[in-house]
């Protein structure tokens, strides 16, 4: 009798402790997906990052005396490029910190883009029309990976909070993870159609 | 008794008039995907809108696309689809359905919505670096806003799908601004003739002669025919270099259903309205 209830522990332990290792290794690939959503983020932002000084080239070609729209691009560009994100450490104030630098930037590029109302030798440029074309397909790139990040992290945050993983989730330091939240105004693309 | 069955129709003949008058809204969860039903088709046309021929030669073009250069497409056309977003749709079939190859993620998927007056191409994401954003938004002008402008959306899917063919193809759409680089030496075009003329001139002569025998025109005693038959002797049909193999994947018959790949897409490409 006593051995029999030895075995019932037994097999009791062990039955627990194979759920304890599929859980962690879900929440693993789940917290993985959505690490990797954040680097494809971080990626399209550069991305957009990079087109910039090629743009500004193009524009003070035709625009030589724009310079505090130069200014404040480059200001701009070098602020959000500080900023990074890293899925270790990530809370909700850097997070913010992050889409007010990209909020900047997006500003500055907006005002460089209306540069070329005033100088309509720049506006049929064809240089100047594929960047804005290269930069509307960055912006479109950004969306996607921002939508593609916040379904990852809903994925593992509700993965990690659903019972019985949220037994277990603590103890294995997987914390909550944060989303991107629109900006006020953001529910409208940017128009660089100008 | 009467006056409510009159109600009752006319209550159902209003509701139903909007689909009518304006078509079906179409979403990525409703669009039919054709191909996997058909492994031949890859033109998804749920309103009816293309000649039968039509899609068939652009089927014909995309199946080329996908056995020649490795490229999965889906090519969408319908009057109205959801919110009017081309891009929306693009993205959520490419992504729903996993157009492409899991590990090239090469898909394709061009989206024109005709009443809405949109259109997409979104190349997926191991795509964008040989079919820019740029050069989406090319073809996209060239074959889709003009053809579309004048009301042809036959001229549109097929001019798209061609140029896409012989973009990946031979590395030019047939589109001025987008082909990159030009023949610009005699030795190039002296190479290419003399390449061409190595691989297909005598091949292309046998073909020739073979006709011309077959039609009485030439004696099959001919020097050249003797020298083929000397070697092919139980072979009466042509040079065994054309047409081997089996029937046409387009001649009429079912073919089984293909599969998508698994493949991804990031938001790149072009579109716009016309």
């Amino acid at each position: 009798m006593k051995k029999k209830s030895v075995w019932i522990i037994v097999g009791i332990v062990l039955i627990i402790a194979l759920w304890a290792f599929g859980a962690y290794n879900g929440m693993v690939n789940k917290q993985e997906a959505a690490t990797t959503a954040l680097a494809d983020v971080q990626s399209t932002y550069q991305r957009r990052a990079d087109l910039l000084p090629n743009l500004t080239k193009v524009v003070k070609a035709y625009a030589k005396h724009e310079n505090s729209t130069f200014k404040e691009v480059a200001e701009a560009r070098s602020k959000a490029s500080q900023i990074t994100l890293d899925a270790g450490s990530l809370n909700p104030e850097k997070l913010k910190r992050f889409e007010a630098a990209q909020g900047e930037l997006s500003a500055a590029l907006g005002k460089l883009m209306m540069v070329s109302e005033r100088y309509p030798d720049l506006k049929a440029s064809e240089n100047f029309k594929d960047l804005q074309i290269q930069l509307e397909g960055t912006e479109n790139r950004i969306n996607e990976a921002r939508q593609k990040y916040n379904e990852a992290v809903q994925d593992y945050n509700v993965t990690i909070r659903r019972m019985p993983n949220v037994l277990v989730s603590g103890m294995f330091g997987f914390d909550k993870m944060v989303k991107f939240e629109a900006a006020p105004g953001a529910e409208k693309a940017p128009d660089l159609n100008i | 008794m009467n006056g409510k069955v009159s109600r009752l129709f006319l209550i159902l003949f209003l509701s139903v008039l909007p689909y009518y008058i304006w078509g079906r809204v179409w979403t990525a969860d409703q669009i039919p995907m054709v191909h996997l039903q058909d492994r031949t088709q890859y033109v998804c046309d749920p309103d009816g809108i293309l000649n039968p021929e039509v899609k068939t030669e652009a089927d014909r073009i995309l199946y080329d696309l996908q056995h020649q250069c490795g490229i999965q497409t889906v090519f969408i056309i319908a009057n109205r689809v959801k919110d009017g977003d081309a891009f929306r749709l693009a993205q959520d079939v490419g992504n729903r359905y996993g157009v492409g190859d899991k590990k090239n993620r090469r898909g394709l998927v061009v989206v024109i919505a005709v009443q809405d007056h949109q259109y997409f191409i979104a190349p997926g994401k191991g795509l964008e670096g040989d079919l820019t954003d740029v050069e989406c938004n090319d073809i996209g002008r060239a074959c889709i806003v003009q053809n579309m402008k004048r009301g042809r959306p036959d001229s549109a899917v097929v001019a798209t799908s061609r140029a896409m063919y012989n973009k990946f193809k031979t590395g030019k759409t047939g589109i001025d601004r987008v082909d990159e680089g030009e023949v610009s030496s005699w030795k190039d075009i002296f190479l290419m003739v003399f390449l061409i003329l190595l691989f297909f001139g005598y091949p292309g002569f046998l073909l020739v002669m073979w006709f011309l025998e077959q039609y009485g025109l030439i004696s099959p005693n001919n020097r050249f025919l003797r020298h083929r038959k000397k070697h092919h002797d139980h072979n009466d049909g042509p040079p065994f270099f054309f047409f081997g193999g089996g029937g046409n994947f387009f001649d009429g018959g079912g073919s089984s259903g293909g599969s998508f790949g698994g493949g991804s897409f990031g938001g790149g490409g072009s579109g716009g309205g016309w």
